[in-house]
């Protein structure tokens, strides 16, 4: 970092320096103020939060809670003001202050459902406005969501209320990772994930895992929604140009909350929230089949014993022992936000702690975060913000995992009960790995963070701006990983001598953004507006992980690594820099007709350092049709219209040293001593470049009925060439890797829908209604040379990326049982939802109460039922495979095969006998389903109520509920598990913990 | 025109700004420590390094092969629950296998690559260059191995090989090591030259050059042993451990199959569920657990190649009589009775391969022999038979495997 500033940033400050010798300064005259109400015009109450800006100046002001605004440092002269706040038109007015006047101004806003009049600060420069942007940067008021929703992370917040955004709730584990996808995925060997920006800076998107299976922790559970004004979404290439070559995956911009300039006040607000966590699944049972040896009166398995032969038992272990128990969370947060004439502040305190349904699942957060804002004089602004934080989560063994809680019960079996007690499995899959054991295990990821970002806004002149931001995230986890020794064999090997890992993970990313911005207008009545910016990116990310690991404790309590009779370590290091230069040139006319055309000049250092560097073009056009003289006798009802559409390019980066040919270490023990050693890794390829990702992106944003109703529609053409892939080398070549090549192509095309209305709106009652969708139609269009690969998510031309293959069932000969299948493996279907839509209502009664519902839907995909397959066909564990009765015998052919003594299970069409392990279609099973997200039920302290109260301005009591309902054909417990979040492409459920059920309380005051 | 001629100057201000950032290029320069850099490996100097890798990567190989194959030919059974590996104990590999390629085919090509490209590279005193001696040997064995397990083969990318193309390469590798190594004189030398021997006989053998094969061995000294060493490093069990003890203390997976678990035998040394604590990982199915005690740590060596195993070579080309000769001195050197079965030899080739069984129980060399005399190899799994767990299809009919999938689909040479 130092080294950039000093390479790069003395130029900067030089430049600088020229460009204020070119702008020439002006001498303020005793300054004035502005002051004033912002009003609903309906309703007349005041509007909180607006902001409103001084034109040509960085000067800004925010309403308080009263409507109240004021702006001081204004020079003399006219002043355009404008009022913007989300749900409301904007409006504009121009306002003449004599030197050291104070004057009085109110706004009495309008409310829209259209989003036109919008500012999107992500992926835009110059014109800000959301009708000047050409492609969609989709936003989300966090703020004002958050007080009734029951959500506690930024994920369940992005969870099912963005067209295009496609997270997946991965398992019912507190503190764990979603995956977040925005429109399909693009990517085969790297990333599908987007970027995640805070307030400018980039930040880690990483997922943490301590080795508990396939669940992880997820960064974006750090951050606070009370800290969150705001989250913006850059979908595609089209959009994300600005952000350079590694974002074709998208970009989210989480935008906290400022203080209040302006607004003289200082106000509080306090949060608590209580929850209660069910674990919305009742465990399948165990079946078998009792034998001579169990019946008899000797037995020591109390299910069989004094049964018959044949005798069908079940048991379920989670259920007997009362593994599961009733979640909860706890939420505490305080905020205190304020400002005076020339200032802001926003200042909280987050408290958080959850308690999972299984016993060694917890999750804490606490956090501080402060954002202070500075207006020294009208132009220049600073922005200081800086949050830390520490969050601990405990995360339970699942998945596919030999310790796991499912895995130990699900595949146990009635035959090991055993009441004599001693040691032995007694139902469970391990021997004496019962509850206590399993509990036993120790898995914490403890993480802390500090951020800090400086935005400098310096406005020399009224129509030049720069904007330079500084920022930083350290993160430090302390992962780890503990088996209590014990004498009865609860583990396996060594583990039971007592194990301890222990990384350490060091994660340091530092993001320097300058952007410039020369605007002016031109003809007759400033019919012609150009908007010139350009700047400059740099991202520098260190990660270094230090692990040891110690097995051998004397006790359980002495457990540090020290202490263990055997040890080791390890550690790495890796870093990463890119530097981008970006311009763009924004040409309006009559502030309704806009075309930009930009660029961004891109170099990695994971491409080495004499690679070329990365040109990304991006252009687009935004048409306020409606706004023509031509269409005003068109528009009746429809009262905007815009239309728009958008090209861009962007990319997506490998891992440092990707292009490398590089050997392995590699030690040898050809002696009874170990030596250093080498071996082929990597053959590399040093004509590597990023993924080119390009898309195109048409649309339109219409709103009818006097603004009641309002539509956005968007066609997406999402394509990646130059696939970065790891190419796939026979492995007689000897290498342990696969080299990255640039190979084959990616399509993503869709459809976006957003419809939004205000259905009725009466003084006592509202209703709000919120309709979005998305369609998706991922293909590998090319894999250049190469063959298909991938044996049960596999990668072929034509399809979805990561489709499921199986041997498809040609025949079922019920007579014979014989089940003849396909020779080779086949594509069954793909595990990308290609239809997603979600419906959010919010019907506000009497002022005061607010009910508000989501309900979301995934459909056209599927999902691997591993448990199924696993307790059915590997283990014989299912009722559906020992009881006879359950299933006709169709259906048993086609899943368990030909059960003929001596018969192979299937047969391929040329004859050769094959397993199921390769006929697996019975459980590759449609994902589809409807599930109802939220509902929620808010009362708000009416006005003459907290005005009785002393001190409290406000309060807001909410009943909420998650997961209330699931309506799907999946057989298992929960369509939308995923067992193994490490893999961008594995679609299988196995043995992972359900979505839990979630009732909260929530308070809300302000003070 | 005033406006314009600002907006110029600002323009021009901040393209100037832009200019001024180019010139960073070298900020791009970054640490990358965690890989080793091929330009940083010098072939020649580093040669004893690459050399003894190669040894390491086929001791890595010879670990995974000593129990995937006393799955598929009966000399264990497998006790955990991977679907991967329960295809061996079912004689019915799928190409798709992943353990097929992670556990079996990856490491074997890793060690006959990595053993080749040294055998290749232009060092010093070719003739009697030590490491390119311990090359050759290696490589041959990688063929070898190659070949008695594999039905079809490959080499370093190359077209699909017969049994034989392995077995012959394997014999030219072999021939090189002899050569260089007896030249080289040294210990180490010496003993590649005959480590090399062996595996050249067993390779004729394999090949049905039963005379060739004899010739081979005569060389062998008495009492002759090349074990392949392994240490215990806590940090590096996948790449230094016996894996067999691995997969028996840390995974529960072998279970040793009722036909050896034979009493009074010193060559077959296991532990009965009494004897010890550890537990299957697939506790049910897996029936009692009897562990294999002939590798009872992560630093047992395991031995490749013998004067006993030229013993058997010449046997078995020699016929009845030395069969039974063997059969004798085998039998009384470990407390066995003194046979008394059948003289036909069928009968007694079959005996020979029971006590070439004991002897090298798990040390890969019964899926050859099985290959080779599969009538008088027994205790495998039948073909056909129910599998001893509940739920799956019955034992197949391999007598090899077949090559994965990862191999076929991503060779030039496999493409129609």
């Amino acid at each position: 970092m130092t080294r950039l500033l000093r390479t790069c940033l003395s130029p900067l400050a030089a430049a600088l320096l020229v460009a204020s010798a070119f702008c020439s300064s002006t001498a303020f005259a005793q300054p004035g103020s502005l002051a004033g109400t912002v009003t609903d015009v309906a309703t007349g109450a005041p509007i909180g939060g607006a902001t409103i800006l001084i034109g040509g100046t960085t000067l800004v002001g925010v309403s308080n809670d009263q409507g109240q605004y004021s702006i001081a440092n204004i020079r003399p002269g006219l002043s355009l003001v404008s009022v913007q706040r989300i749900g409301y038109k904007a409006q504009g007015d121009s306002v003449r202050i004599a030197a050291g006047e104070r004057i009085t101004r109110n706004f009495a806003l309008s409310a829209t459902v259209s989003t036109l009049a919008e500012v999107v600060v992500t992926g835009v420069t110059g014109n800000t406005q959301r009708r000047a942007q050409a492609a969609v940067v989709a936003s989300l008021p966090v703020a004002d969501l958050a007080r009734s929703a029951p959500v506690s992370n930024v994920n369940e917040i992005l969870q099912s209320r963005l067209p295009g955004v496609s997270v997946n709730s991965s398992s019912g584990t507190v503190g764990g990772a979603r995956s977040i996808r925005i429109r399909g995925a693009s990517s085969i060997s790297l990333s599908n994930s987007p970027l995640i920006f805070i307030d400018g800076i980039r930040v880690s998107e990483g997922q943490n895992t301590p080795g508990v299976g396939g669940q992880r922790t997820d960064r974006l559970n750090d951050l606070n929604p009370d800290d969150i004004e705001s989250i913006e979404v850059v979908k595609g290439p089209a959009a994300a140009t600005l952000y350079g070559a590694d974002a074709s995956a998208g970009v989210i911009q989480i935008i906290t909350k400022k203080g209040k300039l302006g607004s003289n006040s200082f106000q509080q607000s306090l949060r608590i929230d209580v929850s209660q966590i069910d674990q919305n699944w009742t465990p399948p049972d165990n079946v078998a089949t009792c034998s001579a040896a169990l019946v008899a009166a000797t037995s020591v398995n109390p299910l069989c014993r004094g049964q018959s032969v044949g005798t069908i038992v079940r048991d379920n272990p989670l259920t007997r022992v009362g593994a599961f128990r009733t979640g909860g969370e706890r939420n505490l947060g305080w905020t205190g936000r304020g400002g005076g004439s020339n200032y802001g502040y926003f200042l909280s305190a987050t408290s958080d702690k959850a308690e999972g349904t299984l016993p060694n699942n917890s999750f804490e957060r606490i956090g501080f975060r402060s954002n202070v804002s500075l207006v020294p004089d009208a132009r220049f602004k600073v922005d200081l913000g800086f949050n830390i934080l520490q969050s601990d989560t405990d995360l339970p063994d699942n998945d596919n995992n030999v310790y796991g809680w499912l895995g130990g019960a699900l595949l146990g079996t009635p035959l090991s009960r055993n009441d004599t007690g001693n040691p032995s499995s007694d139902g469970w899959f391990g021997f004496a790995r019962q509850f206590e054991a399993i509990s036993s295990i120790k898995n914490t990821v403890s993480s802390r963070r500090a951020q800090g970002v400086v935005t400098l806004n310096y406005q020399p002149v009224d129509f030049f701006t720069n904007r330079f931001t500084v920022g930083v995230d350290l993160a430090r986890d302390e992962i780890g990983r503990f088996f209590p020794r014990n004498d009865v064999g609860q583990y396996q090997g060594n583990a039971n001598t007592g194990d301890n890992t222990q990384t350490r993970f060091g994660f340091d990313r530092y993001t320097l953004d300058f952007l410039s911005n020369v605007k002016g207008s031109y003809g007759a009545e400033d019919e012609w507006g150009v908007n010139l910016s350009g700047g400059l990116q740099s991202i520098i990310t260190r990660s270094d992980n230090t692990f040891t690991n110690g097995f051998g404790f004397t006790t359980n309590a002495a457990n540090s690594v020290s202490n263990a009779s055997t040890r080791t370590g390890g550690q790495s290091f890796s870093e990463e820099k890119s530097l981008g230069y970006l311009g763009e040139l924004q040409i309006s006319s009559r502030d309704r007709r806009f075309v930009q055309l930009g660029a961004r000049i891109d170099q990695n250092s994971s491409f080495g350092e004499g690679a070329p560097s990365f040109f990304l073009p991006k252009v687009g056009a935004s048409w306020v049709v409606s706004e023509e003289g031509f269409f005003q006798p068109l528009l009746g009802a429809l009262t905007q219209l815009r239309l728009r559409a958008a090209w861009g390019s962007t990319g997506r980066s490998p891992n440092p040293g990707a292009s490398l040919t590089t050997f392995s270490a590699a030690p040898f023990a050809i002696t009874a001593s170990q030596s250093a050693g080498a071996i082929p890794l990597n053959p590399g390829n040093d004509s590597l470049k990023a993924e080119r990702g390009t898309e195109f992106e048409a649309g339109l944003d219409a709103s009818a009925f006097d603004d009641r109703v309002s539509l956005e529609l968007t066609y997406f053409n999402k394509n990646t060439r130059d696939l970065l892939l790891n190419r796939p080398l026979p492995p007689s070549l000897g290498f342990l890797a696969n080299p990255f090549a640039n190979i084959g192509e990616v399509s993503n095309t869709g459809i976006e829908l957003s419809l939004r209305a205000n259905l009725i709106s009466t003084e006592n009652f509202d209703w709000e209604t919120t309709i979005g969708g998305n369609t998706l139609n991922n293909e590998l269009v090319s894999l250049g040379e190469i063959n298909p690969f991938g044996t049960t998510y596999r990668f072929t031309e034509g399809y979805q990326l990561g489709s499921l293959v199986t041997k498809t069932i040609r025949s079922i000969d019920e007579t014979t049982g014989v089940v003849t299948v396909a020779d080779t493996l086949e594509v069954f279907g793909g595990t990308l939802p290609t239809r997603e839509w979600n419906w959010f209502n919010t019907f506000t009664v009497f002022k005061n109460f607010r009910i508000s519902t989501l309900l979301d839907s995934k459909t056209g995909h599927r999902v691997f039922n591993n448990t199924a397959f696993f307790r059915e066909t590997q283990l014989v564990r299912d009722a559906n495979r020992v009881d006879p009765d359950l299933l006709s015998r169709r259906e048993r052919l086609r899943r368990y095969g030909n059960d003929t003594p001596g018969q192979p299970a299937f047969v391929q069409e040329d004859g050769k006998a094959t397993s199921v392990n390769e006929v697996r279609e019975a459980y590759f099973q449609s994902g589809d389903f409807v599930r109802l997200r939220e509902v929620s039920l808010s009362y708000s302290l009416p006005a003459n109520v907290t005005s009785r109260l002393g001190i409290l301005r406000g309060g807001t009591f909410t009943i909420a509920a998650q997961n209330l309902a699931l309506w799907t054909d999946y057989e298992g417990a929960d369509p939308e598990v995923v067992s193994n979040l490490g893999n961008d492409f594995d679609r299988q459920d196995f043995l992972t913990l359900p979505n839990p059920r979630r009732f909260v309380f929530k308070t809300n005051f302000i003070f | 025109m005033t406006h314009i001629s600002r907006t110029l100057r600002a323009g021009a201000a901040a393209s100037l700004l832009g200019l001024s950032m180019i010139g960073c290029s070298d900020f791009l320069t970054v640490k990358n420590p965690n890989v080793i850099n091929a330009s940083a490996i010098n072939p020649v100097n580093d040669a004893p390094t690459l050399a003894a890798s190669a040894q390491q990567n086929f001791a890595v190989a010879l670990g995974w092969f000593a129990m995937y194959q006393s799955w598929f030919v009966g000399e264990a059974t497998v006790a955990e629950t991977f679907p991967t590996r329960n295809e061996y104990g079912r004689r019915e590999v799928v190409n798709t296998n992943g353990s097929h390629n992670g556990d079996l085919w990856r490491p074997i090509s890793v060690a006959l690559s990595s053993a080749a490209s040294v055998a290749e590279l232009e060092l010093p005193e070719p003739g009697s260059n030590i490491n390119l001696a311990r090359a050759f040997a290696f490589k041959g064995y990688s063929f070898l191995v190659m070949a008695e397990s594999f039905c079809t083969g490959v080499a370093r990318g190359g077209p699909e090989l017969t049994t034989i193309a392995m077995l012959d390469s394997a014999v030219a590798a072999f021939q090189s090591a002899v050569s260089i190594g007896a030249a080289n004189g040294t210990a180490n030398g010496v003993a590649l030259a005959n480590l090399a021997r062996v595996g050249l006989g067993r390779a004729h053998l394999q090949a049905g050059r039963g005379s060739q094969a004899v010739a081979a061995v005569q060389e062998v000294p008495a009492g002759f042993v090349f074990n392949l060493n392994y240490v215990d490093d806590s940090g590096n069990r996948t790449r230094l451990g016996n894996r067999l003890w691995q997969f028996t203390l840390d995974r529960g997976s072998i279970n040793v199959a009722e036909a050896f678990r034979i009493t009074g035998d010193p060559r077959i040394k296991f532990k009965a569920p009494s004897q010890h604590s550890l537990t299957p990982q697939d506790a049910i199915s897996a029936g009692p657990f009897f562990i294999q005690d002939k590798f009872p740590a992560f630093n047992t060596p395991i031995r490749l190649a013998s004067r006993l195993e030229a013993d058997y070579i010449v046997a078995e080309v020699g016929g009845t009589a030395a069969q039974l000769a063997l059969i004798a001195a085998r039998r009384a050197a470990n407390n066995q009775p003194v046979y008394s079965g059948p003289t036909t030899p069928l009968a007694v080739l079959t005996e020979l391969m029971e006590q070439k069984g004991r002897d090298f129980y798990l040390e890969a060399k019964r899926m050859g022999d099985f290959r080779r005399n599969p009538q008088a190899v027994l205790n495998v799994p039948v073909a056909g038979a129910p599998y001893f767990k509940p739920g799956f299809s019955p034992i197949g009919n391999q007598t090899c495997w077949p090559l994965p999938d990862a191999e076929t689909d991503n060779n030039e040479n496999f493409r129609g």
